[in-house]
């Protein structure tokens, strides 16, 4: 029978198990703590100190919890574990742990014989694994485990501010060494995001209006701040340090001078600013123009709008148009809606719009469209597209600008009824004499001569002939003419061009395709839910009566200037800074300087900007010779861009070839 | 007795033959001479093995070339194969006929087979340089003065085409850098403007659209006229009528609706083409036909397209295709055939083009506009100054470098029109010594300098001065095997290059070139000394003969 000592021995699995499962519960604890440490502190530091107080609270917390749980695990606790986790509970394996620690006077042996096999046949009663499953506790710990790592991985400070390609760290004036640049950024105050430094940073990325800190120490005697125009502006004396405090507006590269210092002291920083941009607001539901047979119901409406900084007004504005004519009303609101803040700059809103509430009526028609707003002092709001609702039967009528109703009919219906006509004419083709359907055909073509000529004058012109017309349909397709109206307006004047001469040589049948196609472009041209500006603007209308007014005699040639202009600058200006970076490779060079003026050539040139400040952050050799090498390519491509491309042509300049080319063909008899 | 009589009289008939020495005239075969020059060392073991193989049927000899005695490589007479790892010399031939070349394997690591590019380009615009690759290459950079202008990755292993752009004025030396392997290679960057002359005689599209990318470009001086209606023009620049004054200082003339051109206009443009020298453009849109068929290239089909063809950069739908006869350079080609074609006439080019239609299918890339600006570009290159002085930009230091001067002009040269010259180089100025070359108005020279550093060569012919320059530098680093310009050089004389492997080809070739022949040949069988043995013999037999028979 076993002792007390293979009774102990006996009961280490179970210990083992209970110890593995309290240190799980203790990873567990730990990644709790460090969530919220990582959580709190996020609003207060950078990321590299948010990682290290996340990564720092999981670690302190596991060891402490997992220490003392570890401990925690007695023999004597892990048979009151066993025991109330089996099934019987007679508590023999505690009473056998208790005889087995004792060290005063012992049981008579038969009966410790007895007790200890006993507690052995409980134990193999329960084994282990049923006391404690491990599974389910190291799966908590390791997916707690992967939620701290995701946490300092995916952790950032919030708000957009500087950024920096340097070391980053957070200091004061007094910890600054001799020429050292801390830079403050502060957004402004409308943005509500937190200033952030940086410390010596080649390029600061700041949202448009920002305030820029630049500070260093006072070891330095004369600081000055060089722009572009090369203006300089010098540093104010602060009583530890020498301070610049500037408000970016636009990107712009900048030199730090320090004026007791060789040229190669120069620091660079380029200022990156991002526009605040306006926000984006779009109709989401139902996003199309809708008709309703009578003012009634409702019409759902989701509205969604963005802004990169944050929103913080958001509506819904109709109008409803009435009557038609001269005799048009305009009636305006703004609905309530139901907005749903999903973060400062995501809003999604819903409303539900009453049609029989707006008091509507037969042929009115509703202009609905979002608006938003962004904090921003003095911005505009954006607004969404608009959308139509009609009511009852068809609504001749459009919001801005003007329309056109009765005369959309009546010409509509004119080039309806001349392809009517026309089809008549065409069944009656083989029954009629030659002659007369000719002369039907001609009648015809003068009817679609006059629609023709409505059309014409009022996009603002003659159309002279079909070919000037059909020489200018690559500017239609390349989108010269941007007005989409006024393009199907002059496809119409075309078609029916092209019919109006089918029609003079009696051939109905083609004439009725070019009639259908320009009665299609009239429908498209004229579509009801489509805005009408004014399609000819006044400086450029046509006065009709000075037509045919002109005196011949009076033509004469003129003379015209040649284009003259003058060599792209960028192009010199960036062939001498190649020159310059040439140089410099041979000797120390004033790399900021250099970052500088790159920076300058096209601040909207990205690959030149990364180039520039690649440049000024280049440490050691290698890091340098790379950022030449990247400066140099960036600039060779950037003027290739500009010059006047290359192609890849050869033409023969000697003389011989065209003798001997004129040899051959006076011997093989002529050119031809 | 009638021995001694047979001896005499044979002895009597040997003199009598000699005295009377009679010619015999016999067809036999004669052996040609073929001279097998080695290039180098190296080569010299593969021509003496080349000249094993064709001992025999031919007067074989092997010589080795002498780049130092500055002598021709093959000799006067006979034929002659030239064994090779690339290099070609300096003179080929003095007079033999050029078989082929045999090219003997080398381990040969440079990477830059051949380097192709204008030689003059304009400071406002970027060029292409072509470079033929032996070898794989991740990159080819391109350097002017060490300064990066231009690079290129080669999408396929043979050949890149690497875009440029020019860094200063002037003679420029760039530095081609293709793996571990370099080549410089000369340019000379202008940034004169060429006058090109514009003229329609009515109002057209393509006229319209290539105009105004020329207007755009700052690399012309544009001079245009378009005619609206009989006595109203609108012109632009300065004199820009197509008469013989406004046309004595352009390079190019460009013409639109060429079937309204008049005969004396055409004349004009004859004269310009073929004494000028100068690029004709001519744009039509249609098939033209009247007094400009004279410079025409013969058409072989006109069509119209349902969709427009590329024939990249440009697209067209109404297209002519042109034959590709003698003086015919193809710039552009369709399926069907040539498109835009150069047709060399005189001392200049006519280029036509066919894409009737290709003004309709401009896109936004300006692939239309770079195409036209950079063909009449090229076409001003091609026809140069009125008076021409042509060289290299770039020579070594030491290097003899020839000088060609050409003077074109309208009318006829005096025949002893004369030319000065002067040199200004870095440490030394002179008068270049011209010498008279082919017709009136051409001259050639040769100049060597030793002192690296800009040379200005100015030249004077009839009261026209011309002037360019010529950049002499130490480390120039040409390609010394550029197999392309071996075998335009041994096919420019008829011949062919075959490896080694393939040198039956190049027997072949040499059986086909230098045929056995047989030569009807005289000979005088009596002046052989050999006659004297049977004659005295005779005499000594007959004395013998008396001797014996006691008679004196």
């Amino acid at each position: 029978l076993p002792d007390r000592r293979e009774f102990a021995v006996s009961l280490s699995p179970y210990r083992r198990r209970l110890r593995v499962a309290a240190c799980a519960d203790a990873t567990l604890l730990a990644a709790a703590a460090s969530g919220l440490v990582t959580l709190a502190v996020r609003f207060a530091g950078t990321r590299g100190a948010i990682v290290m107080a996340g990564v720092g609270a999981f670690l302190i917390t596991a060891l402490i919890a997992g220490y003392t749980w570890w401990r925690r695990w007695t023999l004597g606790r892990v048979c009151a574990t066993i025991e109330a986790r089996s099934a019987n509970t007679d508590n023999i394996l505690v009473t056998a742990e208790q005889v087995a620690r004792s060290t005063g006077r012992l049981p008579h042996p038969i009966v410790q014989a007895e007790l200890f096999g006993a507690a052995f046949r409980r134990l193999q009663e329960t084994p282990p694994g049923i006391v404690q499953p491990l599974v389910r506790p190291l799966a908590v710990a390791a997916g707690a485990f992967a939620s701290v790592v995701a946490l300092a991985i995916a952790v950032q400070p919030p708000g957009r501010g500087a950024t920096s390609r340097a070391e980053v760290r957070s200091t004061d004036a007094s910890t600054l060494r001799a020429g050292d640049l801390r830079v403050v950024v502060m957004p402004p105050e409308y943005a509500h995001m937190q200033a952030v430094e940086a410390l010596n940073p080649p390029s600061v990325s700041v949202l448009e209006g920002s305030r820029i800190h630049i500070e260093t120490p006072r070891t330095s005697a004369q600081v000055a701040l060089v722009d572009t125009r090369d203006v300089r502006t010098p540093f104010t004396a602060a009583p530890t340090a020498m301070t610049i405090e500037l408000v970016a507006t636009s990107s712009q590269p900048l030199i730090i001078r320090f004026a007791d210092a060789n040229a190669t002291s120069d620091r660079f920083l380029h200022v990156r600013v991002e526009a605040d941009r306006r926000p984006s607001v779009r109709i989401a539901r139902p996003a199309q123009d809708l008709a309703f047979p009578a003012p009634a119901g409702h019409v759902p409406i989701e509205i969604e709008a963005q802004d990169d900084v944050g929103l913080v007004f958001m509506a819904l504005i109709y109008t409803v148009v009435s009557g038609s004519g001269e005799a048009l009303r305009f009636q305006e609101g703004e609905w309530p809606i139901e907005v749903a803040r999903q973060g400062a700059g995501d809003w999604k809103a819903r409303a539900r719009l009453p049609l029989d509430a707006l008091k509507l009526q037969d042929g009115d028609t509703v202009v609905y469209r979002a608006i938003a707003r962004d904090a921003k002092p003095g911005a505009d709001p954006s607004a969404s597209e608009s959308f139509l609702i009609e009511i009852g039967r068809l609504a001749g009528v459009a919001a801005t600008g003007f329309a056109l109703p009765e005369d959309r009919d009546r010409q509509g219906l004119s080039q309806q009824m001349l392809i009517i006509k026309t089809e008549r004419l065409h069944a009656e083709r083989a029954t009629l004499p030659g002659a007369s359907f000719a002369e039907q055909a001609r009648l015809l073509a003068v009817e679609q001569r006059m629609v023709r000529a409505e059309f014409v004058f009022m996009t603002g012109g003659e159309v002279a002939d079909e070919i000037e017309e059909a020489a200018g349909t690559h500017e239609l397709a390349e989108g010269r003419l941007e007005n989409p109206a006024q393009v199907d307006l002059l496809t119409a004047i075309r078609e029916m061009s092209r019919a109006e001469a089918r029609l003079n040589d009696a051939d109905t049948a083609r004439a009725l395709t070019f009639e259908r196609a320009a009665l299609a472009a009239l429908e498209r041209a004229f579509d009801r839910r489509r805005y009408l500006l004014r399609t000819l603007p006044e400086r450029t209308r046509i006065d009709p009566t000075r037509r045919l007014t002109g005196d011949l005699a009076t033509a004469r040639s003129s003379s015209l200037s040649t284009n003259d202009a003058p060599a792209d600058p960028f192009v010199s200006r960036a062939r001498d800074l190649l020159r310059e970076l040439f140089a410099a490779r041979s000797g120390p060079g004033n790399l900021p300087l250099l970052a500088a003026r790159m920076a300058a050539l096209d601040p909207s040139s990205d690959e030149l900007q990364s180039a520039a400040v690649s440049l000024a952050a280049a440490a050691d050799p290698s890091a340098r010779e790379a950022a030449e090498k990247q400066a140099e390519r960036a600039i060779m491509q950037s003027i290739l861009a500009r010059l006047t491309p290359g192609y890849s042509m050869r033409l023969r300049s000697d003389s011989i070839a065209g003798r001997v080319a004129d040899e051959l063909r006076r011997t093989r008899g002529g050119i031809k | 007795v009638i021995a001694r009589a047979v001896l005499r009289l044979a002895a009597i008939a040997f003199a009598a033959a000699g005295m009377v020495d009679p010619a015999i005239t016999r067809d036999l075969a004669v052996e040609q001479p073929l001279t097998v020059v080695a290039i180098d060392e190296q080569s010299l073991t593969t021509a003496r093995n080349f000249q094993q193989r064709v001992r025999g049927a031919y007067a074989t000899v092997v010589r080795r070339y002498e780049a130092a005695t500055r002598a021709a490589a093959c000799p006067a007479d006979g034929g002659c194969v030239l064994v090779s790892d690339g290099a070609l010399p300096e003179r080929l031939t003095a007079g033999a006929t050029v078989i082929g070349a045999l090219r003997v394997p080398v381990n040969d690591q440079s990477v830059i087979a051949a380097i192709d590019l204008s030689s003059r380009v304009h400071l406002n615009a970027s060029s292409i340089l072509r470079v033929q690759l032996q070898r794989d290459a991740n990159r080819v950079d391109v350097f002017d003065e060490g300064v990066l202008v231009g690079s290129a990755s080669p999408a396929q292993s043979g050949s890149v085409e690497v875009s440029w752009m020019p860094l200063a004025v002037g003679p420029r030396k760039l530095r081609v850098v293709a793996g571990e392997d370099a080549a410089d290679v000369g340019v000379r960057v202008d940034e004169e403007r060429s006058a090109v002359l514009f003229y329609e005689p009515e109002t057209s599209w393509a006229g319209t659209f290539v105009r105004r990318a020329l207007l755009e470009d700052g690399r012309f001086d544009l001079r245009a006229r378009a005619e609206l209606a009989s006595s109203i023009a609108i012109t632009r620049g300065g004199r820009a009528q197509l008469d013989g004054s406004s046309v004595a200082d352009v390079d190019v003339i460009v013409a639109t609706s060429p079937h309204l051109l008049t005969r004396a206009q055409v004349d004009l443009l004859e004269r310009f083409v073929t004494r000028r020298g100068g690029s004709v453009v001519l744009l039509p849109d249609q098939r033209p036909d009247g007094p400009i068929m004279r410079l025409w290239p013969r058409v072989v089909q006109q069509y119209r397209e349902k969709e427009p063809q590329s024939i990249r950069p440009l697209r067209a739908a109404a297209l002519l295709s042109f034959d590709e006869g003698p003086g015919i350079s193809v710039l552009q080609r369709s399926r069907q055939g040539a498109v835009i074609v150069s047709s060399a006439i005189g001392r200049g080019r006519v280029i036509v083009s066919g894409a009737l239609d290709a003004w309709r299918y401009r896109d936004a890339s300006r692939g239309f506009e770079a195409y036209w600006t950079a063909l009449m570009w090229e076409a001003a290159m091609a026809a140069g100054r009125p008076l021409r002085v042509t060289t290299r930009a770039l020579a070594g230091r030491g290097e003899e470098v020839p000088i060609a001067v050409e003077t074109r002009a309208m009318h006829d040269l005096p025949a002893d029109i004369s030319a000065e010259g002067t040199f200004t180089c870095e440490r030394e100025r002179g008068v270049l010594r011209l010498w008279p070359d082919g017709g009136p108005g051409s001259f050639k020279a040769v100049l060597r300098h030793s002192a690296a550093g800009r040379c200005r060569i100015a030249v004077s012919v009839a009261g026209t001065a011309a002037m360019t320059e010529l950049l002499v530098a130490d480390d120039v680093r040409s390609i010394r095997l550029d197999h392309s310009r071996l075998e335009t050089a041994i096919a420019a004389h008829g011949g062919i290059v075959t490896d080694v492997a393939h040198e039956d080809e190049l027997l072949s070739r040499i059986h086909d070139r230098l045929p056995p022949r047989r030569e009807a040949t005289m000979t005088w069988p009596m002046r052989s000394p050999l006659w004297i043995v049977p004659f005295v013999a005779c005499l000594v037999c007959e004395w013998w003969l008396r001797r014996r028979g006691s008679l004196r």
